[in-house]
């Protein structure tokens, strides 16, 4: 497995240097480069060497705001200023008037141009990290609207986008589209070495209760679907079939009512599988399945993939693991339950906002005693944990860029998953894997360029 | 002591006289409604009063003002809206859910002063049985428009007096489950009336025990036929 080691040195590789150049001789660019290949140094010294007169970087999660604090101390010393929403509304004027580069999220940019803090037209260079996330419509339209409406004015500004590759080209055209920008990328046998490479595992956890319920389940949410694709459909709504399951409000006040039911239907019928394959099993008490005697039963019996995960992480004790769930409520759940079979573990969500406390938790995972950290999605982007020797997906998502991203945390090791066996999760898995080998290929054969 | 809880019954007599037994077989001590009881409201509790067990009864919006008269003719039916009433261990508090206003806004600075005036008279331990939920919590509406139609009075009460236990209904499809609002444990039971158009959100009914330390914990229960294979369960009532 070939790795390639981080040093501190503050000097350019010769791809960097030459992508460099290219962003400062165009207008807009989105520059597309692999995890672990210096996309933030590469801001940074595009910020030194332009000669801006006032920049702005803008970010889409807080925690990403560490990293780049982290790059900024070795390459622009004490000229990056942070505005975050602890501070007050007076002090984060005086940073956008009197700070030559300033570090934000989108969202606080937004609320801050609506007040009047700050104006659009002050700044000649907007930076905008993970600029995949900011623009196009992972972020489920949220942070596409704030985005238009913090920089959709912005025509007299350099705009450079920075993402990683490895999504679909239909989608990666969308986001230079939204960014009215060219992409800068180097030939893929020169950054080849950065790209780590995965072990697969899929641990399958066998029982048959939930085998059987999920079957059932199954086929009640691909009836109730169609039903709701059919109406979408007689109703004039352009919708993919995917994109059912993400109905926003005022789509849903132009469809008919049986449709409308059908769809909260469909929404119950997914948060019950959801409960079933990876919840908290007490929760499922106020259930009706608690009524049925099998059912109560199941409840009633030991979590089997709780089980499974804590031998893997008896067996890897001397391993650092990353474990990501989709939801705060199941992270918690896991680390009671990992408490309780002797397992520690630490947590990180959205609830730990203190810039320092995550830093704490994070170096102890990094340097310390911490060898197991269960994360929601808030750690999937900007936080490099080269010590780390796996990721298991407790649950995963089905997007592969957002799956990618998740693994590339650790920079090559092994990505893990426990599903139950004969259940819906297996063809989600199997899919997902084909889809990542399937854009790898397309930019190994292609280049990335 | 054990109390049985239902709402948003709709004069679904077959359900009431299930729910009866349950209650016998549960040996529960007394019955709550939380509103919605009509069309045929008379009917429904006077059945209910031959278990000759209390019950606390509040009005929901599908009910119509005079219905308060029909609670007073039925032996064992008490009206507790607006009321303060001892049950032992802990007291109940009661607000009905605007009564004959549909689907209308409900008048939120009178239910405000109503719950102050209760609130002030209560000396231990409250239960809230309100029929609208606190605003935001479990209350949202889906069937009409997607909108949180609770009531921000009675968010602002628990919040003031941290009631133990808040029981509401009124909004189906947040029924059976539970939230916290501060240290306040709030539980949507709608329905128990038998809804065709969505059986998943219907034949419900709460469990609730009060343990010697004042202590409340409360469970779903269901109406339903338990006999069947797991996957017709499944596909009939999940």
């Amino acid at each position: 497995m070939k790795r390639q080691k981080r040093e501190i040195q503050l000097k350019l590789w010769e791809y960097q240097k030459h992508i460099v150049e290219k962003a400062l001789n165009k207008r807009n660019v989105v520059i597309v480069l692999p995890q672990g290949t210096g996309k933030t140094v590469i801001g940074l010294s595009l910020i030194k060497e332009g000669n801006f007169k006032k920049t702005v970087i803008l970010v889409h999660r807080k925690n990403l705001i560490n990293s780049w604090i982290e790059r900024a101390d070795e390459w622009l010393p004490r000229r990056l200023f942070v505005v975050d929403a602890t501070i007050s509304d007076e002090e984060k004027r005086e940073i956008y008037n009197s700070k030559k580069i300033v570090l934000t999220t989108v969202q606080l940019f937004r609320n801050n141009l609506k007040k009047c803090l700050v104006y659009l037209s002050d700044f000649d260079l907007i930076m905008v990290d993970e600029c995949a996330e900011t623009v196009a419509k992972y972020s489920g339209g949220y942070r596409k609207n704030i985005f238009y409406e913090a920089l959709g004015r912005a025509k007299h500004a350099k705009i450079v986008g920075l993402m990683p590759p490895f999504m679909r080209r239909k989608r990666l055209n969308g986001v230079t589209q939204a960014l009215r920008a060219d992409i800068i990328s180097v030939p893929f046998a020169s950054v080849k070495d950065f790209i780590p490479e995965y072990k697969t595992s899929i641990i399958e956890v066998h029982d048959p209760f939930v085998s059987r319920v999920d079957k059932v389940l199954g086929r009640k949410i691909r009836r109730l679907h169609s039903l709701v694709y059919k109406g979408c459909r007689e109703c004039g709504l352009n919708v993919t079939r995917e994109g059912i399951y993400h109905l926003k409000e005022r789509e849903l006040d132009r469809l008919d009512e049986r449709t409308q039911k059908s769809f909260w239907k469909l929404r119950n019928v997914l948060d019950f599988r959801q409960k079933l394959l990876y919840g908290n099993k007490m929760r499922l008490r106020d259930s009706r399945l608690y009524k049925h005697p099998e059912g109560r039963e199941w409840v009633g019996s030991p979590d089997k993939k709780i089980e499974k995960l804590v031998e893997l992480l008896k067996i890897r004790a001397k391993d650092r693991v990353l474990i990501f769930c989709k939801f705060k409520e199941i992270v918690k759940h896991l680390k009671k339950e990992l408490q309780q079979s002797g397992v520690h573990s630490t947590i990180i969500t959205g609830d730990v906002s203190r810039r320092e406390k995550r830093k704490q938790i994070m170096d102890r995972f990094r340097f310390g005693d911490s060898y197991v950290l269960v994360a929601t999605d808030v750690l999937d982007a900007g936080v490099d944990i080269p010590q780390g020797d796996a990721v298991i997906h407790y649950t995963f998502s089905w997007d592969s860029y957002k799956h990618r991203q998740k693994n590339e945390r650790i920079r090559g090791g092994e990505q893990i998953f426990i599903i139950y066996a004969n259940s819906s999760e297996v063809k989600k898995v199997e899919s997902l894997l084909k889809e990542m080998r399937r854009i790898q290929s397309e930019f190994v054969v292609g280049g990335l360029n | 002591m054990r109390l049985v809880a239902a709402s948003d019954i709709h004069g679904d007599y077959a359900m009431t006289r299930r729910f009866g037994m349950a209650t016998l077989g549960l040996k529960a001590s007394a019955i709550i409604i939380a509103g919605d009881i009509g069309p045929k409201t008379d009917k429904v509790l006077s059945y209910l009063s031959k278990l000759e067990i209390p019950i606390y009864t509040v009005l929901g919006n599908d009910d119509f003002p005079m219905d308060v008269y029909i609670l007073e003719d039925i032996p064992y039916v008490l009206n507790i809206d607006g009321k303060c009433i001892d049950i032992g261990p802990v007291e109940i508090i009661g607000l009905s859910g605007n009564p004959g206003s549909g689907l209308a806004p409900p008048d939120e600075k009178k239910m405000e002063v109503t719950l102050q005036k209760a609130f002030t008279r209560a000396s231990k331990p409250v239960i809230l049985v309100s029929h609208l939920p606190p605003y935001r919590i479990l209350d949202l509406a889906t069937r009409h428009r997607v909108e949180h139609i609770g009531s921000k009075a009675v968010r602002k009460v628990i919040e003031q007096y941290k009631p133990i236990l808040c029981v509401c209904g009124h909004v189906h499809k947040d029924g059976g489950k539970r939230a916290f609002l501060k240290d306040t444990e709030i539980i949507n039971i709608a329905a128990l009336e038998n809804e065709k158009a969505s059986k998943n959100q219907s034949r419900r009914f709460a469990v609730i025990e009060i343990d010697e330390k004042k202590r409340c914990t409360s469970t779903f229960d269901y109406l339903i036929n338990t006999d069947l294979a797991l996957e017709k369960f499944i596909r009939k009532y999940v």
